[in-house]
């Protein structure tokens, strides 16, 4: 009895939907780029090789039996072929060719351009794609922006109509359709014509979208918004969005399913999914399956995996005989394998228990099966949305468990309403279902369905990708050195007995120092010590010393240990008299690595006894140190919190007042230069506010919010740091480095710089309308400003 | 005894501008390189999120998942030089760091050669599959053309047009015209290679550099007026493969049509022809390159006509 239900259920397991692969003639390597069929049902195939392979018996039972023919070589690469009236048409980098066999032996014995009208620079990366064509004749290309170093995350478009989709009229005419795409390496068309285009993860492109192209659009990559009409053609910043309106996918493909995306096409095979859409996905090697509805006027809809592990698939096509090809390649685009040649799926007719089709409801969602359920399936899921921005793709952000009220299946077991309470626009939902079974027994095949909503019905239209504050560019990272030594020496340090005066070793006690008048070190003889007026966290210490002979001093760090330098042999220590530089890096474990002249001297020595922060001291136990040039750096969260808002800059808001200048910076921040103010409207209340800042001038600058002003400044009497409360007189931050501050409303509050709390103000108070940021001979920078 | 680095002490403590520090390499990482195999490498800082097989399943897991090398996930290239510049620069918004400051170039080849062959099939292109051979018919490689010389431009449209006679002619076709003229073999596809987008490697010894490899275009109406060669077709059914071109005026009016074919004569010195067969609806000027003899005039009337350019050739190296 159980052995026999153990069968019934490998039986009913079994997909009806079987891979496998043409088998490529020998020496040949085909990097499918298009694919489409003949009238006799032959395939033709385009390689990024530029070969075009003709195939023979492509849905022979014994896939050995398919044969191949190269009817044309010698290409400019072959992203892309159609087939009109049988006669092909192949997508070169740079010309849409037709290819005449004139004497009839099927060898192609003439290229024919059919236009060449956009631009290319001759960077490698501008990858044409195509070549979708439609009732009328007309041709769809799509081109790929380029890459160049050293910035080569930031896809450009230095040639004209690279980003944008464009159509190629049978008489060779190319109008452009519309721009802001990236790598748009896939096209199809909806049912009603309207044509999709596919781009691919990665800056402004959060993941994979699948875009129905309106005439004149804009997709979201700002690279080619010079290529419109109207618009001044200079290329845009490579961090900050354009003001030009951004569009919405119908989907976005979740990254754990699609993270190179091919092209679409429409299934009317008249099986189980008839009429739905099948996606080709390279990096992942799967094809996907999607739906769209219109909510409201609105297009999006819900995917489904279909068919996994069929290789790097980036072109598909249903071919006549209702077989799914897959043609395939990932020379240096990374894939599954096969990363070449053509693979099938085949069905064997039996439906199979899946999701047919996920319908967005007012509180929920309708989802039918291909089968009927013997009872309601259990329902899990989540919301989130993603960044727009010019990083590399996005994570899911805002993630939230939906709350699932209730499941009905309907009377007939092929309808499941889920009733969820917290559903809303500008998120995509990923749903779970479980115990889900026909009722004759079979499982689901594929248990997950993504859904866009751009729109809930009757509600607005929200973007999925939202507008967040730039990221920093690679270089432009804050540091965080706090220089504790530089002007002032003793400024951040509570001193006894330490002296600022010029040290060499004296020779005829080499125990001792010869001591001059100067500012060349930090001289502490025995019992002398200084130590910061401020504690630390994890972090690094990095300073110079010189030690006499047989001394010993004493480092104590932010954790409470105590390292202890001392005249005897060490890694990287060269002796008495002589200066070295001192890295050590420690957090709340212990001691991670000391590095004296960039050599490893000792690692990883863990913590006794956890301590409360505690100052950096140096002391001075036996002999003499000179030392100088003390810096701290703490390791910093680069992510902000989730506690805390962007500050959203208001332009039209500014004001300026005096000899003083302003631009936005491509780092969305602010930059004020010259010598005035300029304020900046601050709506809503406050207790907190962090932001970067680079200062750079003769002068001065200063930030006032409310009564508290916070001063940038390298020379002169209050220097970066300084607040109402505090003059700083030692250089903390030097000149164009970046520095985080950190202000918090209230008495005896510390103000934090680089992370580190440097000293307790007597009061902060952060009210008031507007932000004011001054300006005498100087220019500052502000960037990412959070505030709680 | 004076210590030179004590001079520099004073600048240190006083305010002065430095250039950004770089931190110290150190000494144990760079005896590491020597040491140091690809695998130890990725043992050492990839394996705790790429997993010791490469399959993504490292102890350390992140909301961007890491990539399985296995399933072939390289979103920046999977060739080693790409995956190399990954491992460098990082990938910007996710988990990867660059390791441009922990690890030598030497490092980041022998890491990236490791991580590369955890990929499944290499559908890399050998140096022998590359090359292009002329046999018994003409053939035609589009594909960008490399400057000739430092001196000159890439061209990212161009036509090789290979003859069995190993004589090889390079045009540029966004406006067409011939560059230069080679003999001996014909061409390599460096475009198959990594993610493509190289320009052809032309083997061929250039015999004819016309007009020092950037002529200007041949044909003007008769006022002047200078006509673009439109690309209308390669054919590659006769003995010499053909370039067909629309010359085209401002207006976009076609001029006249062109069918060009180059070829060898014999004799007691081997000169190029560059033969025309233009079809005029306008009578056209025919400027020829310098070093030339034309045959006819270089007002061509409306109507059939064709002439000759030819063109003497210097011995070149054939590679």
């Amino acid at each position: 009895m159980s052995i026999a239900l153990c069968i019934t259920t490998i039986v009913l397991l079994q997909s009806p939907y079987t891979t496998d692969y043409l088998t490529e003639p020998d020496g040949a390597v085909l990097e499918v780029g298009g694919m489409a069929f003949m009238a006799d049902g032959d395939m033709v195939v385009s390689t990024r090789r530029g070969q075009v392979w003709r195939i023979d018996n492509p849905n022979s039972a014994d896939p050995t039996d398919a044969t191949f023919t190269l009817i044309c070589e010698g290409l400019h690469e072959g992203l892309g072929l159609t087939i009109i009236d049988d006669e092909i048409f192949v997508m070169q980098r740079g010309e849409v060719s037709k290819l005449v066999d004139l004497d009839g032996d099927d060898i192609i014995d003439e290229v024919q351009t059919v236009t060449q009208d956009w631009g290319l620079s001759g960077n490698y990366h501008e990858f044409g794609f195509g070549l979708p064509s439609d009732s009328e004749g007309n041709m769809y290309i799509s081109l790929n922006v380029g890459f160049w170093n050293p910035h080569w995350w930031h896809g450009k478009s230095r040639a004209p109509y690279r980003g944008w989709v464009l159509r190629v009229a049978p008489d060779g005419t190319v109008t452009p359709i519309a721009g802001g795409l990236r790598s748009p390496a896939g096209m199809g068309f909806l049912e009603d014509g309207r044509l999709l285009v596919t781009d691919n993860q990665g800056d402004w492109m959060a993941v994979c979208p699948v875009y129905a192209i309106e005439e004149g659009a804009y997709y979201g990559h700002p690279a080619s918004s010079r290529w419109y009409e109207g618009q001044v053609n200079i290329e845009p910043s490579d961090t900050l969005p354009i003001k030009r309106k951004r569009e919405h996918p119908a989907l976005w493909l979740p990254y754990q399913w699609s993270r190179s995306t091919g092209n679409v096409i429409q299934d009317k095979t008249g099986g189980p999914f008839d009429g739905q859409y099948f996606i080709a996905e390279l990096t992942n090697g799967q094809v996907l399956r999607a739906e769209f509805e219109e909510i409201d006027g609105v297009l999006q809809g819900a995917c489904w995996q279909a068919h996994q592990r069929v290789g790097s698939a980036y072109h598909i096509e249903f071919g006549p005989d209702g077989t799914l090809y897959a043609g395939m390649t990932n020379r240096g685009w990374g894939g599954l394998a096969p990363g070449s040649g053509v693979a099938r799926v085949k069905f064997n007719g039996e439906t199979p228990l899946d999701m047919k089709t996920t319908h967005l409801l007012e509180d929920g969602f309708e989802i039918t099966f291909t089968k009927a359920l013997s009872k309601a399936p259990t329902v899990s899921g989540q919301k989130y949305d993603y960044n727009y921005w010019w990083e590399y793709g996005s994570p899911q952000q805002h993630i939230e468990d939906l709350t699932i009220s209730n499941v009905l299946l309907s009377e007939d077991g092929l309808t499941a309403t889920i009733t969820i309470e917290n559903l809303e626009a500008g998120k995509c939902v990923m749903l779970t279902l479980g115990n889900a079974t026909a009722t004759d027994g079979s499982v689901l095949l594929n248990d997950q369905v993504s859904y866009t909503i751009n729109k809930m019905p009757g509600g607005e239209l929200v973007y999925v990708a939202k507008e967040v504050a730039p990221p920093i560019e690679r270089g432009e990272q804050v540091e965080g050195w706090l220089y504790l030594t530089w002007l002032d020496a003793f400024d951040m340090w509570s001193n006894d007995g330490v002296a600022l005066c010029n040290a060499e070793l004296d020779i005829e006690d080499p125990t001792q120092f010869k001591i001059s008048e100067g500012t060349g070190a930090l001289v502490a003889t025995e019992g002398e010590s200084m130590e910061t007026t401020f504690t630390a966290n994890a972090g690094k210490i990095k300073f110079v010393y010189m030690l006499s002979q047989d001394s010993e001093t004493n480092i104590q760090l932010p954790n409470g240990m105590t390292f202890t330098l001392a005249d005897t042999e060490l890694d990287g220590y060269l002796g008495a008299g002589i200066w070295h530089n001192a890295l050590i890096s420690y957090n709340n474990e212990g001691i991670q690595k000391v590095e004296i002249n960039g050599v490893n001297a000792v690692t990883n020595i863990p913590m006794e006894a956890t301590s409360e922060p505690m100052p950096i001291r140096f002391k001075s136990i036996k002999g003499a140190i000179a030392f100088g040039d003390v810096r701290v750096q703490q390791i910093q969260q680069t992510d902000v919190p989730t506690s805390w808002s962007t500050f959203k800059l208001d332009d039209q808001s500014i004001k300026q007042n005096g000899d003083v200048h302003w631009s936005k910076s491509d780092s969305g921040g602010l930059i004020v230069w010259g010598t005035g103010s300029v304020t900046v409207k601050k709506m809503s209340s406050l207790t907190s506010i962090q932001f970067d800042a680079k200062f750079n001038g003769e002068g001065n600058a200063s930030i006032t919010i409310g009564d508290t002003t916070f001063d940038f400044a390298t020379q002169g009497e209050r220097l970066t740091g300084s607040t109402n409360d505090r003059a700083i007189h030692a250089n903390l931050i030097d000149q164009n480095e970046w520095c985080t501050v950190e202000l918090t409303e209230g008495s005896l509050v510390p103000v934090r710089l680089n992370g580190v709390n440097l000293y307790k103000a007597g009061t902060i108070e952060l009210q008031g309308n507007e932000i004011k940021i001054q300006v005498d001979n100087a220019k500052v920078e502000i960037r990412r400003v959070f505030i709680q | 005894m004076k210590y030179p680095l004590i001079l520099c002490i004073p600048l240190a403590l006083a305010n002065c501008s430095t250039e950004p520090e770089k931190e110290p390499v150190t000494q144990s990482m760079e005896s590491a390189s020597a040491m140091q195999g690809g695998e130890e490498i990725y043992m050492l800082y990839c394996a705790q999120c790429h997993g010791a097989t490469g399959d993504g399943n490292g102890v350390l897991k992140h909301d961007r998942p890491a990539r399985s090398f296995i399933d072939g996930g390289y979103s920046f290239g999977n060739t080693v030089h790409a995956i190399a510049k990954t491992t460098a620069f990082g990938i910007p918004g996710t988990p990867m760091p660059p390791f441009v400051d922990m690890l030598s170039a030497e490092q980041m080849e022998s890491v990236a050669t490791y991580i590369r062959n955890f990929a499944p099939t290499l559908a890399e292109a050998r140096e022998d599959e590359k090359e292009m051979v002329v046999t018994d018919s003409p053939l035609v490689a589009r594909g960008m053309l490399p400057a000739i010389n430092p001196t000159l431009k890439l061209h990212p449209r161009g036509i090789v047009i290979g003859n069995p006679d190993r004589f090889s002619y390079e045009y540029r076709v966004d406006d067409v015209r011939l560059l230069s003229v080679r003999q001996g073999r014909f061409v390599l596809r460096a475009d198959w290679g990594e993610r493509g987008g190289a320009p052809l490697e032309l083997l061929g010894g250039v015999v004819v550099l016309v007009d020092n490899g950037d002529p200007d275009g041949l044909f003007t109406t008769k006022d002047g007026e200078a006509l673009h060669a439109k690309l209308k077709s390669t054919n590659t059914m006769h003995d010499y493969g053909e370039i067909s071109y629309n010359l085209v005026a401002q207006d976009g009016r076609v001029v006249a049509q062109v069918m060009e074919t180059c070829r060898t004569t014999t004799g007691t010195r081997t000169l190029i022809e560059q033969v025309f067969d233009i079809q005029a609806n306008e009578s056209i000027l025919i400027h020829p390159p310098s070093n030339t003899d034309v045959s006819n005039a270089p007002l061509v009337p409306v109507g059939n006509h064709s002439f000759i350019i030819t063109h003497a050739i210097y011995g070149g190296d054939s590679k």
